[in-house]
């Protein structure tokens, strides 16, 4: 029996099996696929033949034209992020649009090669105006340009997991847009997290437990936390995670402020071992917001710990409510900012002044809360993306007679009353093939 | 005994792995009294959309007699000799048309995003699955490329790896400074990562490179990074060398370099172990690594300059454990019947269509 349930193609990169997220794609996609799956007909897709979740259905992505032909799809569904593993994603994008989920409106990476010489203004033209014929090939067509603009172009609803990501669409990029398909759309879809079921209880050690993931550069602030560390007057840690390339520097810097006694390092950033490092946290530090604004999944786990969070009042860090964080505003009296909340924590004794934090995360972005958007939002967006693939089924028979129109003054220069070669030999091909295509 | 046509497709003034191959196998199948023949259809992927017209005119041949003598059995071995038609077609396959499967989106494609590309890509993609499904018999060279056939195409086959084009005249001598890269010169083989290497190699080693260049400007590029950390003194390139020869230089190199991208088999893996030389390859290519253990007998290192830098160095420095690493390969080689004995195995598969009383008819196969 046909199932009713909305069929959904999942662009995403997948973690290996058994091994933690390394990627805000495969961490999203690794809460909210267990959710989903029960509510739509989910078949995966990555530039692997291989998937961790045995319970769904898993493609390679350059075989989801034949998915989609064997059994159609409603709805495409990308994550796009910058970077090398996010590639396939982006190129699949202009073969079938669909929803996106854009974690870098900035994307530093080119994408993959497929995308280099890449007709996307034209073909969106083409999508609006079928009497628009294919561009000659050879001719250069526009530079890529940073924003996402191709990626935004093809997406009748673009997802940001980032409000200042959205915002920043809406303000610098949206209107730049020149060729789309159809009326843009953005939305603020969060990472999403998992809540603790279980109220953290305050730890009565009487030593302040500070965990911390930021960098080492200067950007990360750690030099200002280190300084205002020691200038406590009561009993402090500091375990800090970094990355294996940044442990030597880590390591210099607290014997530069002669605290190494107080401070643990744990190697490799990892969410599990984030995750682990919170149990026994009092405050958690995240002060290395990107200047593209995201914040990403770490800062959200702490929340949804219960711990006490300092985030660092620039970027994607002033869009969250002044009660849900202890915010630090950058500049001259950072050091003293740090010092007040480390203090009033010390104090704060069996108070646990992480609730707000974590209440507000749960309404925010709990996973059971992104999964319920995402829902609401495929049911919402089928109509439209039923038509926007019907158009663009259209197009692709266009590029289909356009490609065997170009073949033939490459084989056929014949003679009067001679047999052409498009005639006998490619035209039957083709026809073969797509006959072969069409009976699976 | 049969009349048996082997498929093969020529890419004119170049001579790789695919031609070593198909003579070879012609070569075999006339030891064991077959009338064995070649059939080639020069290739040209350009334009890219030449791709369709390549594969429509292997389609366009009905190769069941010729002038009135039937054909008992066609091999056909690489995209896209495997469209032509026959009822009783085997396939050994190279590779497919890797720029549309494995290579797609990588700086080895020219395949984009262009409407027109994608429709190319599904049309062949679709048509690999119709040609190849047809086959009596199928079977790749190595597992890399049935898996490939097995994730994009959903076709089974069987791996039958290819025996030494010189069988059992491999041999080991004591060792020179040098390293040595075989093969065509092309970016996909990437030279550049040994180039690159020497400023970094223990100065008493050289490089010898054997084989021409098949792709425009590859060979002015090498030779301009070889310009570039003027190392011309280093580096010999040999051009194409006869069987003597190349026996003669894998006996005695200290190492072999052989570090393509994602290499369907790599028929040079095997050479340098059946003379027992130890092999430096890379973590991404591909049918190498069915072979090539690390440490145990070659090395596989990351695919840049510095790693294999120390590869190299590490086989100058310890000259006993890189012995060891040839004598295994040897060993590994014999084993496995890649000299003259693993012939047998891999003429029974390729002919047992023969075995049925008759072959199924075209008309019914065609269009699954």
């Amino acid at each position: 029996m046909a199932s009713s349930r909305l069929r959904i193609a999942w662009f995403s990169d997948l973690i290996q099996t058994g091994q933690p997220p390394h990627s805000l794609s495969q961490y999203c996609t690794d809460l909210l696929l267990p959710i989903l799956k029960d509510r739509f007909e989910i078949e995966t897709f990555s530039s692997s033949f291989s998937t961790p979740y045995p319970w769904i259905k898993h493609s390679h992505h350059l075989n989801a034209y034949k998915r989609h032909r064997e059994q159609p799809f409603d709805l495409f569904f990308y994550q796009l992020e910058d970077g090398v593993p996010g590639r396939f994603a982006r190129t699949q994008l202009g073969m079938f649009p669909g929803i996106t989920w854009v974690h870098d409106i900035f994307l530093g990476d080119l994408g993959s090669e497929a995308l280099h010489t890449s007709p996307w203004e034209r073909t969106v033209a083409q999508f609006n105006d079928p009497t628009l014929e294919f561009s000659e090939r050879g001719h250069l067509p526009h530079q890529l340009r940073p924003h996402a603009y191709r990626e935004v172009s093809v997406s009748p609803l673009v997802l940001f997991s980032s409000r200042w990501a959205q915002k920043e669409f809406l303000g610098l990029v949206s209107d730049r847009v020149e060729h789309a398909l159809g009326a843009h759309r953005s939305e603020y879809l969060p990472v999403p997290v998992k809540i603790n079921s279980t109220r953290r209880r305050a730890r009565r050690d009487g030593t302040l437990h500070v965990v911390s993931q930021c960098s080492t550069g200067i950007e990360g602030h750690c030099h200002k936390v280190l300084q205002a560390l020691k200038a406590l007057k009561t009993p402090w840690s500091l375990t800090w995670m970094v990355d294996g390339s940044e442990l030597s520097r880590a390591r210099a810097l607290v014997e530069e402020f002669e605290v190494a006694s107080n401070v643990s390092f744990v190697e490799g950033r990892t969410s599990s071992a984030w995750s682990d490092l919170l149990e026994a946290a009092d405050a958690a530090l995240h002060l290395h917001n990107s200047p593209f604004g995201h914040l990403g999944p770490y800062l959200h786990m702490s929340l949804a710990a219960g711990i006490p969070t300092l985030v660092l009042r620039a970027a994607g860090g002033e869009e969250l409510p002044s009660d849900a964080v202890f915010s630090i505003s950058p500049g001259l009296f950072e050091t003293a900012q740090f010092v007040g909340i480390f203090e009033a924590l010390s104090r704060a004794g069996s108070k646990n002044l992480g609730e707000p934090g974590r209440a507000f995360i749960e309404h925010e972005a709990g996973v059971a809360q992104v999964a319920k958007q995402l829902e609401a939002t495929f049911y919402q967006m089928a109509p439209v993306c039923a038509e926007v693939l019907s158009q663009w089924s259209a197009l692709y028979d266009r590029a289909d007679n356009a490609l065997v129109e170009e073949i033939k003054p490459l084989v056929d220069t014949p003679a009067p009353g001679s047999p052409s070669a498009y005639e006998h030999i490619i035209l039957p091909f083709v026809a073969e093939v797509r006959n072969f295509s069409k009976l699976g | 005994m049969a009349r048996i046509l082997v498929l093969g497709v020529k890419v004119p003034f170049t001579h790789g792995g695919q031609e070593v191959l198909v003579g070879t196998l012609v070569k075999q199948l006339r030891a064991r009294g077959h009338e064995a023949d070649v059939l080639e259809i020069p290739f040209n992927p350009l334009p890219k959309q030449n791709l369709v017209t390549q594969a429509a005119m292997w389609r366009a041949l009905d190769l069941t007699e010729f002038a009135g003598t039937p054909i008992d059995l066609v091999i056909a071995t690489k995209f896209p000799s495997y469209y032509a038609r026959h009822p009783r077609k085997s396939v050994w396959l190279v590779h497919q048309l890797r720029s549309i499967y494995d290579l797609y989106g990588g700086q080895y494609s020219d395949i984009g995003d262009d409407p027109r590309d994608e429709s190319m890509r599904r049309l062949l993609t679709d048509g690999d699955t119709m040609a190849l499904s047809e086959c009596a018999y199928r079977s790749c060279i190595s597992k890399n490329v049935a898996e490939r056939l097995k994730a994009f195409n959903g076709l089974h086959s069987r791996v039958l790896y290819p025996p030494l084009p010189m069988g059992d005249q491999y041999r080991s001598a004591p060792p020179e400074p040098y390293i040595l890269s075989v093969g065509r010169i092309c970016r996909i083989k990437r030279l550049d990562l040994i180039i690159n290497a020497m400023p970094h190699i223990d100065a008493r080693l050289k490089l010898k490179v054997v084989g021409v260049a098949d792709e425009p400007g590859a060979m002015e590029f090498f030779t301009n990074e070889m310009n570039k950390h003027n190392l011309s003194s280093r580096i010999e390139f040999l051009g194409r060398v006869g069987n003597e020869e190349l026996l003669d230089l894998y006996s005695k190199a200290t190492g072999v370099f052989y570090a393509p991208f994602d290499e369907d088999y790599g028929y040079v893996t095997l050479e340098a172990m059946a003379s027992g030389r130890p092999i430096v390859t890379a973590t991404d290519s591909g049918g190498t690594l069915e072979f090539v253990r690390d440490g145990e007998n070659g090395r596989v290192v990351a695919p840049n300059p510095l790693a294999m830098a120390e590869a190299f160095n590490s086989l100058v420095n310890d000259p006993v454990a890189a012995e060891k690493m040839g004598t295994m390969g040897r060993m590994l080689i014999e084993e496995a019947g890649m000299l003259s004995t693993g012939w047998d195995d891999v003429i029974n598969g390729l002919l047992s269509p023969l075995a049925k009383s008759s072959g199924p008819e075209l008309t019914k196969v065609v269009g699954g």
